[in-house]
């Protein structure tokens, strides 16, 4: 077989954007539901999750519309029917196609983002409905969450994309991607004794990396399974890149690592200085982007 | 043993796979409309590759960007191995899966003859429909349009009753084209008097590209159309 690949790395961090971006939002929307925003400083950390998630988002859809031929070509030869075509995607709603499903839903994601980033601010007096607008970002959050992967899995023929772990996967890799770009606002923008919650907040990226660590072990078992049932050689091993790029990015430096630093902070109780920090922070948000990245190759050369 | 025995023997010995085939067939004649579709013959296929260049003359492809390609493949018969000539295209299938996922509506399947074809003024270049299609290279980037593009069954020809450019072209006659709800067309009438194969019927697609004396094992591996072909001459 000839492997072509078609989607590279703008595709790949297309997906790592649009899920960390409304991974954020999904935080900062859960901030919001659960009465945190009560306490200042809650109230800002949701207000720039909401902005940064937003703005990641929009940086996300940036990549898709830059992977397109036609863009590509319409801005190197200053062809504007073809640098505008993808228009057409909002011209027509095909039912179908999951790719119209999620251009909808994008469509729909970027202005209640944007609503719920004016709920924070006197702006349009937006803040009463600041309650209904977390949850509508919080439905469409987890949509975009999913979609990505609903997008891969509707390859039917493909046996690496069409498998449901792989929803649960980029979901919780997507909301674990967003978790960290809170942590990295608070680190950023906030003083050490701003919060209290750093061995709660341990606590819940242990679980959620736990959580992801079984959905990642399952994933790699059923490409085992299902490469053995259709005699092809499987293509998480270690003499591949793909498989470098899913056991050491992915699991190694994604999961593992972040792992062992929340339980360094859990057994011992103690505080990270602000390079374990952005280690934390580096590795989660490589980590996920890794995962997309050896998922989105595996299907194309397997 | 004569080369077109041979071939007799791989394709008899397959005759589980013919059930796909064979309920393509029967669906697509239910609809009773005009249904072009195409037949290959493989033990006349001599590898000259005429198609391949008639094809790209015929609709101006760039270099490597090919609608078809003839592959070479194997078969064991008797424990002797025998080679033969294989010649790939766009399946034009009965269920497409390009259709269904592509967002703008660019990829679609006339209602007049059954012919899967891209709109490269509507095709925004996603590469979604690369993806979906099981039939790994049939379609490709079409660097003049930066669209996508495949083999349409030369709709500018056929449409006006002519044929195919890689129809007309093949000195072997390996190739067929018509309507297969004509059952007095050369493709129905070869249909109903072989054992017809199509590619991986396992993958739902229902193709409408039909191959005489093609093995079963052979019908259900993975091709590319842009695999590495080395001759044997």
């Amino acid at each position: 077989m000839g492997h072509e690949i078609h989607w590279g790395i703008l595709v790949a961090l297309y997906l790592f954007f649009a899920g960390a971006g409304a991974g954020a939002i999904f935080v900062s929307a859960y901030y919001v539901l659960d009465k945190k925003i009560e306490k200042p400083n809650y109230f800002r950390l949701a207000k720039y999750s909401s902005i940064i998630g937003t703005a990641v988002l929009i940086f996300g859809i940036a990549m898709i519309v830059f992977d397109l031929t036609t863009f590509r070509d319409g801005l190197s030869s200053f062809n504007m029917d073809k640098l505008l075509r993808f228009h057409k995607l909002f011209m027509v709603f095909v039912p179908s196609s999951i790719m119209s499903w999620g251009t909808w839903l994008l469509a729909l994601s970027v202005p209640f983002a944007v609503l719920f980033i004016f709920s924070f601010t006197s702006m349009y007096n937006l803040g009463k409905y600041r309650k209904l607008l977390a949850r509508v970002n919080m439905v469409l959050a987890i949509g975009i969450c999913t979609y990505t992967a609903f997008l891969l899995g509707d390859v039917m023929h493909n046996i690496i994309w069409n498998n449901s772990a792989l929803v649960v996967l980029f979901m919780v890799s997507a909301l674990s991607s967003g978790v960290a770009l809170v942590v990295f606002l608070k680190v950023f923008f906030f003083k050490k004794d701003d919060f209290n919650d750093a061995k709660n907040f341990s606590k819940v990226d242990a679980s959620i990396l736990t959580f992801e660590l079984i959905c990642v072990v399952i994933f790699a078992y059923t490409v085992m399974i299902i490469s053995k049932s259709f005699d092809i050689t499987y293509i998480f091993t270690l003499n591949s890149v793909v498989g470098q790029i899913w056991w050491i990015g992915a699991v190694g430096i994604g999961l593992l690592l972040p792992l062992l630093i929340n339980i360094y902070v859990l057994a011992g109780n103690r505080k990270l200085n602000h390079v374990s920090e952005y280690i934390l922070i580096t590795s989660l948000l490589g980590g996920a982007f890794c995962l997309r990245y050896s998922v989105l190759l595996a299907g194309q050369m397997y | 043993m004569q080369r077109r025995e041979i071939f007799k023997l791989a394709a008899t010995a397959s005759t589980l796979a013919l059930v796909p085939a064979i309920s393509a067939i029967s669906k697509v004649r239910k609809e009773n409309k005009k249904h072009l579709i195409m037949v290959i013959d493989l033990s006349k296929c001599n590898g000259c590759k005429a198609c391949t260049i008639s094809c790209g003359v015929e609709n101006g492809n760039s270099a490597y960007e090919h609608r078809t390609e003839v592959h070479q493949s194997s078969i064991n018969v008797s424990n002797k191995q025998y080679v033969f000539n294989f010649p790939m295209l766009c399946n034009q299938c009965e269920e497409p899966s390009c259709v269904s996922v592509c967002p703008t509506n660019a990829t679609y399947k006339r209602q007049e003859d059954g012919i899967i074809v891209v709109d490269s003024k509507t095709c925004i270049g996603c590469n979604y429909c690369i993806k979906a299609c099981p039939y790994e290279g049939v379609r490709f980037e079409n660097t003049q349009t930066d669209t996508v593009d495949k083999c349409n069954f030369c709709v500018h020809r056929t449409s006006k009753g002519m044929l195919p450019a890689c129809v007309e072209t093949c000195i072997g006659e390996a190739r067929e084209f018509g309507d297969l709800n004509d059952r007095n067309s050369k493709v129905s009438k070869l249909l109903d008097n072989s054992y017809p194969m199509v590619l991986q019927a396992h993958v739902g697609t229902k193709p409408n590209v039909f191959y005489i004396g093609l093995p079963q094992d052979k019908s259900n591996q993975r091709y590319s159309l842009h695999n590495n072909i080395q001759w044997q001459r």
